[in-house]
């Protein structure tokens, strides 16, 4: 049971040209088990935006509250997962599935003091990277790295998943079966989950609600709920509603973007 | 062959011709025999010295082994004393900006005074010995291990940060799980240089604080004219110095497999 609220929040940040205002006056509900995606162009806060609910920023002005509480740090009631696969590149496949397991805050795991192997075995298994589990992550695909990251993060079993573009990094063909890799693992094991992606199909294909944001200063521009029933599987993507509500996207993106020409070199993510 | 050649002959290749260029030299008759012996003479006055049963190398013969035996013997003492320390201070550089604040900017003066101009200094509270010799090997090695590793800390991927922070490590679960871990490649980069410098730096030592080591047998022959012994003494530093640095790389790589594949897959 997870639910989190953005409430009237402002972020700026200090630069050397002076502050830059990232996010302005953002308000949004995500419910229990609830997907949300946000899309938007680059530059335009969406990152900011989850590194506020994962607890890496705090508000500048506003509050973020996860089960009616406010959120003062990172935790592992939040997993994330990154763009670039934030796999220890010293560890193999399954000791970095184990680490969250290994660490203090996550004792709650272990079984009569020690680290539950048969639920790293599961993960493993669930991930399809058993035959790999001893390789390190340079030895794995883009693909495989993305599933180890993502099993990393459930095994700590978070009430909600932030995803920062985590398949950004991938071609397109491995993208496609991530994403329906992870609306199975979600079937599986709901959780509510905010993902920022900048691909608006995929965006459509995931989420529950799609959150349209514009840029400088960051806004919420507009929240597209879709109605696409589940499970939803490849054709999905082919059906009117689908193209209907991707060609609605698209269009506020590009006039987002047509309105403020001049902004489109400038990314503060980077 | 063709194929032996390009595994192993072509690491010979240039060795032959400089050794070639070197007799060649020698032999035409610039300089005397004695000012510069070719190849052959070193090497024969080098078995001579290491087993004594030539009569070439006159009152050095025999003594290689107790030579190398205590220049080898003071680079590990000094590399490891300087090297440690250089770890832990880099470590704590690196980790707290007021250990930082407070000590790097004197580490950052004194790096930059020449190990040598310590040489009197070190002679007057020390004496002749030992122990100025490990006192100015373990400052030259300290430098390069401490600046690694204070680089190695500061260079950690962020996003492992936020990844291990994400998952509810604590600051020392941070810092034992994850800063360690990632800064291992550049620690180790710089414990390389630091056995370098050791090498370089018993010379010296042995030149001027004690009585024994191959800089010692080096700084002896050469006043005594013995060119072709100097230059044994010479490539002994060379061989041993090259044996040392292979060791340091193999322990890296069995300890730091890992790194090896990142680097390949870059």
């Amino acid at each position: 049971m997870a639910e989190f609220a953005i409430r009237d929040v402002d972020k700026v940040f200090d630069s050397r040209t002076g502050p830059v205002v990232a996010l302005q006056g953002i308000s949004l509900d995500v419910s229990d088990n609830e997907f949300v995606a946000i899309v938007g162009a680059s530059g335009c806060g969406k990152s900011t935006l989850l590194n506020l609910v994962a607890g890496f920023e705090a508000p500048t002005r506003g509050e973020v509250l996860i089960n009616g509480r406010r959120i003062a740090g990172p935790g592992p009631d939040r997993g994330v997962v990154f763009q670039q696969s934030a796999l220890f590149p010293w560890l193999s496949a399954r000791e970095n599935i184990r680490f969250g397991l290994t660490l203090s805050a996550n004792s709650r795991y272990l079984k009569e003091g020690r680290i539950d192997e048969s639920r790293v075995d599961r993960l493993l298994e669930r991930v399809g990277l058993t035959p790999f589990q001893h390789r390190y992550p340079a030895q794995l695909s883009g693909g495989m790295r993305q599933r180890a990251a993502i099993a990393s993060v459930l095994a700590i079993d978070p009430e909600v998943l932030l995803m920062d573009e985590p398949f950004g990094a991938l071609d397109s063909l491995t993208r496609s079966v991530m994403q329906d890799f992870l609306l199975e693992i979600l079937q599986e094991n709901r959780k509510t989950v905010l993902l920022i992606t900048h691909d608006i199909t995929e965006a459509i294909y995931v989420a529950d609600r799609v959150a349209i944001m514009a840029g400088h200063p960051g806004r919420l521009r507009e929240l597209v709920p879709v109605d696409l029933p589940r499970p939803r599987l490849l054709a999905t993507q082919s059906t009117r509603r689908f193209v209907e509500l991707r060609e609605h996207v698209i269009s506020v993106v590009r006039e987002e973007m047509a309105a403020r020409p001049e902004e489109q070199a400038f990314d503060p993510a980077t | 062959m063709v194929r032996w050649f390009h595994r192993y002959g072509i690491y010979l290749v240039f060795p032959i011709v400089a050794i070639a260029l070197w007799q060649a030299l020698a032999m035409a008759g610039f300089y005397r025999r004695q000012v510069l012996p070719g190849p052959g003479d070193v090497l024969l006055v080098w078995w001579d010295l290491v087993f004594g049963n030539l009569d070439l190398a006159g009152r050095y013969r025999g003594s290689w082994g107790d030579h190398a035996f205590a220049s080898t013997w003071r680079v590990f003492a000094g590399f490891a004393w300087g090297v440690s320390l250089g770890i832990l201070l880099g470590l704590l550089i690196g980790l707290s900006r007021l250990v930082e604040k407070v000590i790097d900017p004197t580490i950052q003066v004194l790096r930059n005074v020449p190990v040598t101009a310590w040489v009197p200094l070190s002679l007057v509270f020390f004496g002749i010995g030992n122990k100025p010799a490990i006192f100015l090997i373990g400052l030259g090695a300290f430098f390069p291990a401490v600046l690694n590793t204070t680089h190695g800390v500061r260079q950690v991927n962020q996003t492992l940060f936020k990844a291990a922070m994400m998952m509810g490590a604590t600051r020392y679960e941070l810092v034992k799980r994850v800063i360690l871990p990632a800064s291992m490649p550049s620690v180790m980069t710089g414990v390389r240089l630091s056995m370098g410098i050791a090498w370089v730096l018993v010379v010296v030592a042995e030149i001027l604080a004690v009585r024994s080591g191959l800089g010692y047998l080096l700084n002896d022959a050469y006043q005594f004219y013995r060119n072709d012994v100097v230059m044994a003494a010479m490539i002994s530093v060379g061989v041993l110095g090259y044996l040392s640095d292979r060791l340091v790389v193999l322990v890296r790589d069995q300890a730091l497999e890992w790194n090896r594949l990142e680097a390949y897959n870059g």
